[in-house]
């Protein structure tokens, strides 16, 4: 246990995660040259894709130093806002943080506060500054802010580029000689650390674990501590490039178990294992059982691809655990599910999963957050989608989640950002001067509100100088409405909003003009409105189509003129019918694309 | 019953709107002539043995051929088909290539319709289109026509051209109204890519007219066409009583028709088949006895959408029974309950097994035709 090192990566996106733990790889030659590929962590085409390491994995490593061997393993986090709580699991399992930071871009929020989740859980944190050899590296300056963050001393900071293997020697002494071991009883009652699993098609999940305390063998019988399930442990073994089976693996290290376990929900990151005969007394501390905050309709394009949708989803949610479905319909879509997201990234992924995997084409609607509604009579019920609301005369009030923002930028746009997140609803908490000029601004806001246009306008109003973490809070009263539109006098279902009362007219107004702008003209005037219960507060109109007429058609037209009007009604067919209008798919997501 | 259609691919300048197949390069008339000769001999089965009862020579611009050539043509057509005697023979023409003579010369070989593109009585819209002839030659072209002795004479006018107002639309309806014409063909224009007007377009240099406009101007041609006592009997096409033209006809009755000429186009009931859109190409083909065509083979999809497609621009309309013989129940079916919407906004109307555009939906039949389409 001595020479066992468990360390994590905590790296902005882009900042050069993965390239350096290729190099570690390659250093300690855990990669043989005929499967290296870059980014071996990565390993989703999608993950790729992105240079986002979606589902964190992890890697052992042998290291020669001094004459000893030392173990190393490498725990991968995943490096998005939606997936925090996956992130503090995988810190949980480590002794170590490679802290990473881009030298030509200085510090960003996400590291933030992954790197006081890490200094939380007290890991040694060793700060490098990669990418030094861009010409536009500014050492100096990113130094400043290490410093301050951590305290450390400014030679303490490793000076390295993934790119050409500066700095990787200094890098792996640097975790011998910092991390500490890890402690633990390996004779104590077992208690092991779920921080991840994944979906095998022929052996079922597996769960990647730390062991806290005592020892797994392989074909016992281990029990999950707060799902309460039992398995036999078929395999046990060490995560090489490949799976690597053991007999036995004692505390400190880091491993995989293979139990015939079908369902991913059955493994619940944050979960302790246990013996089944001879049970720890409690469960590691920090588990959550994870709820997806944000929730939308996916639907099928066309109606007869309901099931195969539903086959579709459900092998998603095999290597996706956060991911929830249940069936829905919708007067204006149809059948189809109501699906449960860790976050907007998270249903980003999932949508763009179901299209390249599954080659399933698919409308979603307007996000929403889940809402705690009170009922007059006392009842509590989570509500999913605005429709799902019951009548504003049971209500007695509701409840929407509220997250901190740490939101990290220059000091030039700190006044264009503030009025941005009290635009949305957001209370300044905090602001601190990083370095003279970045800033850190803390606020809390509801999440209602980053749903929808947040990060873009985030984005443009910073330039693309602000970076943006949150967690969950707590729920807050809300003074929430809902927000409907008719098309043509039909209310469309799958257009219902909750939202703040404040903001419902010149929101019901946007969406009419947007709307206006996605719905084909058709034979008739269409009036599109925007309706707060029987009142209505917005209208426009979509003029009918007064001329659309060839010419000629004669002999020579007849085979080009049918070919465009056939394209025309394929076109066609792919909307929507609400009452006698025809609505495009885009027009479900039309409040995400509003100024 | 049957049509020919030949595609004279000539001109000596080219129209702003036109996007049918044409060439400057007179120079090479004659070896056209040639090839379409032998073409004529190459496809002469296509028609299964069927009586001609139209001939349509068309362009392009026919009449840059001369009175021996338009001759030669309708010869080589007697020698290779059974054209009935009361055929109806058309030929398109300019108003300032003809004169009495010419028009007596070509009737002798037996054409007994003109068309004539006037287009326009207005010499500025006429140079906007870039058309060759004035309003003055158009006039005299009408005169000689009727002092030769032909009197089945259709026009060709086009409305809703940018710049044009509905006082001198309704001026031109009139002037065309004002002789002894049986015919009109009136055409919105339409801007075509590939065409100097689609390349101004692109150029944000010209635009199609306002919508509202364009209505406005439709109704006009309703209007006016029917006091004349004309009928329209396709969107664009309007007759006295009994003049309707059989050629262009055959086309939405699905008759079977043949056409010659690069760019032409066949059609025999179960396949269209359309000739290369090169004359170079065209050329080499036939010199070495080889059909230019490619084909398709129509399913019964198509069938029933080129049907839809070209008989709802008429005023005979979709006739049921019929969609249903050359289609499937099914088919009919289909039809019956997509209509209904269409007959509730008072776009379409039926009777009993007919179904046909109103005047409201014969201005936005493209939408029409391509909701009630099967895909």
């Amino acid at each position: 246990m001595n020479k066992t090192r468990n360390f994590c990566i905590i790296a902005h996106i882009d900042h050069g995660k993965s390239t350096l733990a290729d190099r570690l790889l390659e250093k300690t030659n855990t990669l043989p040259e005929r499967e290296r590929m870059d980014q071996v962590l990565d390993n989703m085409d999608l993950e790729r894709e992105r240079g986002i390491t979606i589902k964190s994995h992890a890697i052992q490593m042998l290291y020669s130093c001094k004459g000893d061997e030392y173990t190393f393993n490498l725990i991968d986090t995943p490096g998005h806002v939606d997936f925090s709580y996956e992130v503090s699991r995988s810190i949980a399992a480590c002794e170590g943080a490679l802290l990473v930071v881009d030298a030509t871009q200085g510090i960003q929020a996400q590291t933030i506060s992954n790197l006081y989740m890490a200094i939380d859980h007290d890991l040694e944190v060793i700060p490098v500054l990669n990418k030094m050899d861009m010409a536009s590296a500014m050492p100096d300056e990113a130094k400043d802010q290490i410093v301050d963050l951590i305290g450390c001393r400014r030679d303490d900071i490793i000076e390295a580029s993934a790119k050409t293997g500066m700095g990787i020697d200094a890098i792996l002494e640097r975790i011998v000689n910092i991390v500490p071991p890890p402690e633990g009883d390996p004779s104590a009652p077992l208690q092991a650390l779920i921080f991840d699993s994944v979906f095998n098609p022929f052996r079922g999940i597996i769960a990647y674990y730390k062991i806290i305390n005592g020892t797994l063998r392989k074909g016992e019988m281990v029990k999950f501590y707060n799902t309460g399930r039992e398995y036999d442990a078929d395999e046990i073994g060490v995560l090489r490039i490949k799976q690597d089976p053991r007999d036995s693996l004692s505390a400190g290290n880091v491993g995989y178990i293979i139990s015939g376990i079908k369902e991913s929900r059955e493994v619940k990151v944050g979960d302790t294992i246990t013996h089944r005969d001879k049970p720890c007394d409690k469960a590691i501390a920090g588990f959550e059982d994870v709820k997806p905050m944000v929730f939308a309709g996916i639907y099928p394009v066309d109606a007869d691809d309901y099931e195969d949708l539903r086959t579709s989803i459900e092998k998603l949610q095999l290597n996706d655990a956060s991911l929830t479905f249940e069936p829905e319909s919708s007067a204006a879509l149809g059948f189809g599910f109501r699906c449960g997201f860790l976050g907007l990234l998270h249903m980003e992924i999932v949508q763009e999963r179901l299209d390249r995997e599954f080659d399933m084409d698919v409308i979603t609607t307007v996000p929403n957050v889940s809402y705690d509604v009170y009922t007059s009579s006392g009842e509590k019920i989570e509500v999913h989608n605005p429709s799902g609301l019951p009548p504003v005369t049971n209500i007695d009030r509701i409840e929407e989640p509220f997250i901190k923002a740490q939101v990290i930028t220059k000091s030039d746009f700190v006044g264009n950002i503030m009025t941005l997140c009290i635009d949305k609803r957001g209370t300044f908490k905090n602001q601190i001067y990083l370095t003279s000029d970045r800033v850190e601004l803390t606020f809390e806001m509801p999440l209602a509100e980053i749903v929808f246009d947040f990060y873009d306008k985030l984005k443009s109003l910073s330039r693309g100088y602000a970076s943006f973490d949150y967690y969950h809070s707590s729920y807050q009263k809300a003074d929430l409405v809902r927000l409907d539109v008719l098309l043509n006098g039909e209310m469309v279902d799958a257009l219902s909003t909750l939202i703040f009362r404040g903001h419902a007219y010149d929101f019901g107004r946007k969406m009419c003009v947007k709307l206006k702008e996605l719905i084909p003209r058709q034979q008739f005037d269409i009036a599109v409105q925007a309706a707060i219960g029987a009142k209505i507060i917005a209208r426009e109109t979509v003029k009918a189509v007064r001329k659309d007429v060839t010419a000629k058609c004669y002999g020579g037209d007849i085979t080009r003129k049918r070919k465009l009007l056939e394209k025309q009604k394929k076109g066609k067919k792919r909307m929507r019918q609400v009452g006698n209008v025809e609505v495009p798919q885009q027009a479900f997501l039309a409040v995400l694309k509003m100024d | 019953m049957a049509g020919i259609y030949i595609h004279i691919p000539f001109c000596k300048k080219k129209c702003h709107y036109c996007d049918f197949y044409k060439t400057l390069d007179t120079g090479l008339a004659d070896r056209f002539l040639e090839a379409l000769k032998k073409e004529l001999v190459l496809q002469n089965n296509y028609l299964d043995k069927s009586i001609i009862n139209t001939i349509y020579i068309g362009g392009g611009t026919p009449s840059v051929l001369s009175a021996v050539q338009v001759r030669e043509i309708i010869d080589t057509l007697n020698n290779n088909f059974s054209i009935d005697g009361d055929a109806e023979i058309t030929m398109e023409a300019n108003p300032d290539d003809i004169d009495k003579v010419y028009v007596r010369d070509i009737k002798r070989s037996g054409i007994n319709r003109i068309s004539l593109g006037i287009q326009s009585w207005n010499d500025e819209i006429l140079s906007f289109l870039n058309r060759r002839h004035n309003a003055e030659q158009a006039e005299q072209a009408l005169n000689s026509i009727f002092e030769a002795g032909i009197d089945n004479v259709s026009a060709d006018l086009i409305y809703g051209i940018p710049g044009m107002t509905p006082g001198e639309w309704r001026e031109n309806l009139l002037k065309t109204f004002s002789y002894d014409l049986v015919h009109l063909s009136a055409y919105h224009l339409t801007i075509e890519p590939g065409t100097v007007f689609g390349k101004m377009k692109d150029q944000g240099e010209l635009s199609e007219i306002d919508e509202g406009m364009s209505e406005k101007q439709f109704r006009t041609l309703l209007d006016i066409s029917e006091k004349k006592g004309f009928e329209q009997y396709e969107i664009s096409n309007f007759c006295r009583e009994g003049y309707h033209s059989i050629h262009n006809t055959n086309y939405w009755k699905r008759e079977p028709y043949l056409g010659l000429g690069p760019s032409a186009h066949s059609f025999n009931g179960e396949q269209r088949q359309w000739n290369v859109s090169k004359l170079s190409v065209y050329l080499r083909n036939v010199e070495n006895e080889i059909v230019p065509a490619e084909s398709e083979t129509l399913e019964k999809k198509d069938l029933y959408n080129e049907y839809i497609m070209t008989s709802l621009r008429t005023m005979w309309g979709v006739n049921l029974d019929y969609l249903e013989e050359i289609t499937d129940k099914e088919s009919r079916d289909y039809m019956n309950n997509l209509v209904v919407r269409f007959i509730k906004y008072g776009m379409v109307s039926r009777n009993q097994n007919n179904i046909v555009l109103t005047d409201q939906g014969k201005m936005i039949s493209d939408n029409i035709i391509s909701e009630l389409m099967m895909v």
